[in-house]
């Protein structure tokens, strides 16, 4: 579904990602492990198509063609989705307004038939449902005064509506409690699906226990130097990165 | 006497046009009003209107203004349906309309309920209370000229506004809402109304101010507006100016604030020429709580210029100024505004924020915060930011599939929304909310929002 193949990105002159592989299928998990400043958002962001992240080189190929001239919007529509790990807010605008907004959008590039008022309502409460979010988030202002829980909440609310391909997600488990972790991670597990790709980018092992991987990547300093099973995030969790970085060498 | 710089003198017209005007405005028939209109418009020749180097008015030039051949207003009439959009549905609202500043009783009404259902409420048109002489009136108008030309000028011409008085603890059953529609007329009109509001101690009121301009009026309105709210007392006033950009509006509202009072004064400027909205707020009392909040929304050469003051006398009061502005076209805004703290008015917390969203490179803002702090134990802050619509709150809603144009118009709409949400009547933000998803581009697909 996704492949990656030697992408290198700068950010304002500085390259960020210095040749990055990734393969990733239908139906599976992956999780992308590093620490802060390895460059995991900017390859959350390079993927969802933000400005001002320059590929100075590799490709991205979703589905078999280029991702990167796509604009934001159209890979959207293409299936693609990024939960932020830090989603804004947006005052006076209904979170249950805003998600038919997007579903609309999304349709509409398609080519597919808009969804009505009342056929939007019992989809959303049936998805509020399924990942397990309280209703009424939906008639508060999107994230507006939500708490950090809340917010990644209403992410994984919003994925559930949009029902991507390949979904993203980008740090999703900062700033929660346990309980909210569980939750988001419950959210996340039942949106499992043969016919989907989830990649969970985290910086700690925690979120892992709740939405197990099928394979682990850790990225270091803008490459990819270990590769493995869902073994690997408690092996780093004992070790820690420091572990990896003589790994750097061989790799490169 | 101020310097040249300081003043414009009044081109000799206003004269002719005052001693025009003289025989027929209200109360002309009266010794003690007729004595008050000379007496002020001699105090607006001497004080004249504000020059290019009076710091008040530094971003905001008069001198056009005052070239302009303005007549006095003629009588027009309007049916009801064409103010129909701009009057509050609601059965309980008392609704005072003003067409180029005369009272149109045929289109108002609530005004004979509001008088007789209440003790102590006191609704009517400034005019019938000059034609009757009544001494409140004639004792508050040249309160409010001491300094300031503009209200001297206002004093000598004052025709139509209204004078609401409330007894310690009235309230009327609903809101109060004063429509001024300015139409065009063969000349040019200076249109003068004054709103007298006197609130008692503990009384409440919602008080709803209207401005359209119509049909493409150049008419100038020198509207005074004179507010005293009394100890515990309740307001809430929500202003808002609709309709074309034309015209002119030189508004000021003068509070008095005693201890423990609440004022909630929100604004919404989306229409209109050239626009000034000034605020002096007295803080005179304790415990006093107050909010400004205001939203400009200007396109083409629309010039929108907020001045406000409020001046914290007594301690132990709270003041916050919240605004925001979206600047599109070739349009100029500003906002100036100043917080005066007096050594005695201890534990003040006063506060000040403005925020502009620019639409347009040839759009400007000029932002002024003013401190002025005497005490030493307050608690005061400003902040002021002019930027574009931001590039991760953009990639956001692109991510969840809208295009720019609906995401840009979404952001703008949340950016305004926050001030629309503090207006005292929903009924009012509702029209501007209205008006303002109208404007943005493919608002059409916003339209539920509204």
């Amino acid at each position: 579904m996704l492949s990656i193949q030697g992408l290198r990105v700068s950010v304002e002159d500085r390259e960020i990602l210095k040749g990055v592989d990734l393969e990733v299928g239908a139906g599976e998990v992956h999780a992308i492990m590093g620490p802060n400043g390895s460059g995991k958002s900017t390859l959350a962001y390079v993927l969802a198509g933000r400005d001002g992240y320059e590929v100075t080189g590799g490709e991205v190929r979703y589905d078999g063609a280029d991702l990167l001239p796509l604009e934001p919007e159209e890979r959207a529509a293409a299936g693609l989705f990024l939960a932020f790990q830090y989603p804004i807010e947006i005052p006076g605008v209904a979170n249950m307004y805003f998600l038919r907004t997007a579903l609309n959008s999304l349709r509409k590039a398609r080519g597919e038939e808009e969804i009505g008022a009342a056929d939007f309502m019992k989809l959303v409460r049936d998805k509020a449902k399924l990942v397990g979010i309280r209703p009424d988030l939906l008639k508060r202002s999107v994230n507006f005064g939500f708490s950090g829980g809340e917010k990644k909440r209403n992410e994984i609310l919003q994925m559930a509506v949009l029902e991507p391909k390949l979904a993203i997600l980008d740090e999703t488990d900062s700033g929660l409690d346990i309980d909210a972790l569980r939750t988001v991670a419950d959210g996340v597990n039942s949106l499992r699906d043969p016919a989907r790709a989830i990649v969970v980018i985290t910086h700690y092992q925690r979120l892992l226990d709740y939405i197990v991987p099928d394979f682990v990547h850790v990225l270091l300093d803008g490459r990819i130097v270990r590769r493995g099973g869902k073994e690997l995030a408690l092996e780093l969790e004992r070790s820690g990165y420091g572990a990896f970085a003589p790994a750097e060498q061989a790799v490169a | 006497m101020p310097g040249t710089q300081q003043r414009i003198e009044p081109p000799p017209r206003y004269r002719a046009l005052f001693g025009e005007a003289l025989a027929d405005l209200p109360g002309a028939a009266t010794l003690p009003c007729r004595r008050l209109r000379e007496e002020s418009f001699a105090r607006f020749e001497a004080l004249g209107f504000p020059g290019p180097k009076t710091e008040a008015w530094k971003y905001t030039q008069l001198a056009p203004l005052t070239k302009l051949e303005l007549g006095l207003p003629a009588p027009a009439r309007l049916a009801r349906a064409e103010i129909t959009p701009f009057l509050i549905d609601d059965p309980a609202a008392v609704r005072l309309v003003f067409v180029n500043g005369r009272f149109a009783a045929d289109l108002s009404d609530g005004l004979s309920a509001a008088m007789s259902d209440r003790d102590g409420v006191s609704v009517e048109s400034l005019d019938a209370a000059l034609e009757r002489g009544d001494a409140d009136c004639l004792e508050l108008l040249p309160q409010e000229d001491d300094e300031r030309g503009l209200s001297a000028l206002n004093n000598a011409l004052v025709a139509g506004g209204v004078l609401i008085r409330l007894a310690d603890h009235a309230t009327p059953g609903g809101p109060v809402q004063l429509l001024f529609v300015s139409v065009r007329q063969d000349h040019a009109a200076l249109i003068s109304p004054r709103n007298l509001v006197v609130l008692g101690d503990g009384a409440m009121l919602d008080l709803i101010e209207s401005h359209v301009t119509l049909g493409g009026a150049s008419n100038v309105t020198n509207l005074v507006n004179q507010i005293t709210v009394g100890r515990a007392a309740q307001l809430r006033h929500d202003r808002l100016q609709l309709g074309e950009i034309a015209g002119s509006l030189i508004g000021r509202t003068a509070y008095r604030i005693a201890a423990d009072a609440r004022l909630t004064q929100s604004q919404a400027t989306l229409g209109g020429g050239l626009v000034r909205n000034e605020i002096a707020a007295l803080v005179d009392g304790s415990g006093v709580e107050l909010n400004l909040n205001g939203l400009y929304l200007t396109r083409g050469r629309q010039h929108v210029d907020n001045a406000i003051r409020v001046d914290h006398a007594k301690p132990g009061s709270v003041s916050d100024q919240f605004y925001k502005g979206v600047l599109d076209g070739e349009a100029r805004a500003v906002f100036a505004g100043k917080i005066v703290v007096r050594r005695e008015a201890q534990k003040t917390n006063a506060y000040q924020t403005n925020s502009n969203l620019l639409l347009s490179p040839d759009a400007e803002i000029d932002t002024k915060p003013e401190l002025e702090i005497f005490a030493d134990d307050v608690k005061c802050s400003h902040g002021a930011t002019a930027g574009e619509i931001d590039e991760r709150e953009l990639f956001y809603l692109r991510t969840r599939g809208l295009d720019p144009d609906t995401a840009r118009s979404m952001l703008t709409f949340a950016f305004a929304e926050e001030v629309l949400q503090r207006f005292g009547n929903a009924a009012v933000a509702a029209q501007a909310r209205r008006e303002l998803v109208r404007r943005l581009p493919g608002g059409a697909r916003l339209g539920e929002l509204a």
